[in-house]
């Protein structure tokens, strides 16, 4: 049962909410000792990434981990919950742990002539928001959070990637693990020749 | 060492090219009156790919396209027949639908509220009778329709030139392909298309499709050792008059069941050999029978990549799943073969506008002299045929990137002005 939101668009995108439809309901927060250990998870992920320490961030992962980034698209309002590609769509990324391994393997290849010179990346980790799923226990976290990530390769070939993140975070025996992550990116076409990182 | 062009920035195609020599200037990578020229005559005689029918099964159903620089919407009107006209407006050529793709029975543009059914007919002007005091001729206001429109095993092509040849005889032996990667699927459909951004020349991309298999030992070798492929050896590479290229592995190749898909290796008839890659004339692209790719020239140095995954609508939601993950995984905007091709591209253009660069030959000379003209291995092809490592494809997509950038433009659909009928009573 995954715990986050699987479309970027709720019933209320774009519409007046309906009159028998109460007033909005606030979030939950987790406490803030929870969201400090949050947070620091997420940004200690981010600087992992950004020094390419890839085996180092397989550490942080779940065994069940699913890391999807769908493609999103130009819809009509009547046709919005079909913005963001399902299971059933063609995305950017649908991963495991196993396809994770193999990428990351492939980076850390002096032949990986797309990372060798390395690009430099900056990701920013912000808005993080979260909450305990129903029925998921204490050790669950559902956690949206934004990344804007700066690519500069070589010398003026430089890519901005923005979008949000709906993640599910579980407590392992050494910490936090990331479980579940999808990336919305806010394009619809990737203005970059790969988005082939992490965000 | 090198050839010598004439001096000036818009050098004639001829110029650039000599394929009994085996080299091309790099300048038709560069200018930008060329591409105008491709635009003209490469991108309007040529059959162009649409889109597949899969995304148009209904009657309303629509998907937007782009024709060299010229977007269309494709959509099955309500006759049934798939059609193809200009994205733009009559009026004042505001892009009319905005959508990707979606259904309608109406095309409503959202300047002045022109209205098109789905044949492209105007049916709808606001003010019609006081503006216009009811004298527009509506039926000459219609958009743009695209010349032909044409199908093959599914796949939805468009042509701006009346006298071209019909799509399967254009397709040449090139039909083959895609009989072979439709055969098996009980409801072929075509998902996507993802979407990215490169700065490189549209032909790097689709001259590679066509052509190379010397490149994937160096470039792709991070990617294949971890995959576990080896590089063929034993397949031919194949170039049509037409200017499509494309590369088949034979079955006596040791490697043979890596590049059958999943299809039994044993099952191979003659005329069916696995493809490995291939391009038809000139920005439709293919790789083995899953990934298929438009390589859409946005500028001169700029393209933009429409990559589909083709899947049998009937496979177990899992099984289609994998599919799509497995290309995701090499061939995609993240695929870890993809990310070292586009390396290459864009290092290719961002080192090419100098002076002394541009009028410096490269080289397409593997196999200069030594192909046949047809195959036994390759029943019912006419055309030129080489060993798997060979530039046969490449120089048989810029003969006839040549012969269509000396040629004439074809007359285009009759866009000439209808005047305005004079008010009624004089
Ligand atoms: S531009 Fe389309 S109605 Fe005016
Ligand atoms: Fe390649």
């Amino acid at each position: 049962m995954t715990a986050t939101p699987t479309t970027t668009i709720s019933t209320q995108s774009f519409r007046p909410r309906p009159p028998e439809a109460g007033p909005v309901e606030r979030p939950r927060p987790v406490d803030p000792a929870e969201q400090h250990e949050i947070e620091q998870f997420l940004y200690f992920e981010a600087q992992l990434l950004d020094e390419a320490r890839y085996s180092d961030w397989l550490d942080l992962l779940a065994e069940e981990v699913a890391y999807r980034m769908p493609s999103r698209g130009n819809r009509l309002h009547r046709d919005l919950t079909r913005e963001a590609g399902g299971p059933g769509d063609l995305g950017h990324y649908d991963e495991d742990l196993a396809t994770l391994r193999l990428r990351t393997a492939r980076v850390q290849q002096t032949v990986a002539w797309s990372d060798n010179p390395p690009p430099r990346v900056v990701r920013a980790v912000t808005n993080v928001q979260a909450t305990r799923p129903p029925d998921r226990g204490e050790d669950v976290f559902a956690v949206r959070s934004v990344v804007n990530a700066y690519r500069n390769r070589l010398a003026d070939d430089t890519d901005h990637f923005t979008g949000f993140r709906a993640d599910v975070l579980r407590r392992g025996p050494e910490g936090l693990l990331l479980a579940e992550r999808t990336v919305y990116l806010a394009d619809s076409v990737i203005l970059a020749k790969n988005a082939s990182l992490f965000l | 060492m090198t050839t010598a062009p004439p001096e000036g920035p818009s050098a004639a195609a001829r110029d650039l090219i000599d394929l009994d020599l085996g080299t091309l200037n790099r300048e038709v990578f560069e200018s930008g009156p060329l591409l105008r020229t491709e635009l003209a005559t490469v991108f309007t005689r040529s059959w162009l790919f649409l889109g597949h029918e899969s995304r148009l099964s209904r009657p309303g159903d629509f998907t937007t396209a782009v024709m060299g620089q010229d977007h269309v919407i494709v959509t099955r009107s309500r006759d049934g027949r798939i059609r193809a006209f200009l994205n733009v407006c009559r009026h004042r050529g505001m892009r009319v639908c905005r959508a990707d793709s979606g259904s309608a029975t109406r095309f409503t543009c959202s300047y002045h509220g022109w209205s098109y059914d789905g044949t492209g007919a105007l049916v709808e002007v606001p003010n019609h009778d006081d503006g216009y005091e009811g004298r527009l001729p509506l039926d000459r206001w219609g958009l743009v329709p695209v010349t032909r429109v044409e199908s093959y095993r599914g796949f939805v092509f468009g042509c701006w030139d009346e006298d071209a040849p019909p799509l399967a005889e254009y397709l040449d032996g090139y039909r083959g392909v895609l009989d072979w990667a439709t055969d098996g699927l009980d409801e072929p459909e075509l998902v996507g298309p993802i979407k990215w951004r490169l700065q490189g020349n549209w032909k790097l991309a689709a001259e590679q499709f066509a052509n190379d298999t010397y490149h994937p030992q160096t470039a792709h070798l991070s990617a294949t050792s971890l995959l576990g492929v080896n590089m063929p050896t034993e397949g031919r590479e194949l170039g049509s008059r037409y200017g499509h290229g494309w590369t088949i592995i034979l079955p006596e190749d040791p490697n043979y069941a890596a590049f059958t898909f999943g299809r039994d290796p044993d099952s191979a008839e003659p005329g069916h050999q696995a493809l490995i890659h291939g391009t038809v004339f000139p920005n439709f692209s293919m790789l083995g029978d899953r990934v298929l790719r438009v390589w859409h020239p946005r500028s001169v140095d700029d393209m933009e990549i429409w990559s589909w995954v083709l899947v049998d609508a009937s496979w177990s939601p899992e099984q289609r799943r994998q599919a799509m993950r497995m290309a995701t995984l090499t061939f995609s905007s993240t695929g870890i073969v993809e990310t070292d091709d586009s390396e290459n591209w864009s290092e290719i253009q961002a080192v090419g506008g100098g002076h002394v660069t541009g009028r410096t030959a490269l080289n397409y000379q593997m196999g200069l002299g030594s192909t046949t003209t047809g195959d036994p291995a390759v029943p019912g092809f006419t055309g030129e045929v080489g060993h798997i490592l060979n530039d046969v494809g490449a120089r048989a997509f810029y003969r006839r990137w040549l012969e269509l950038m000396e040629g004439p433009a074809p007359t285009l659909p009759q866009t000439a002005p209808a005047p305005m009928p004079a008010p009624s009573g004089r």
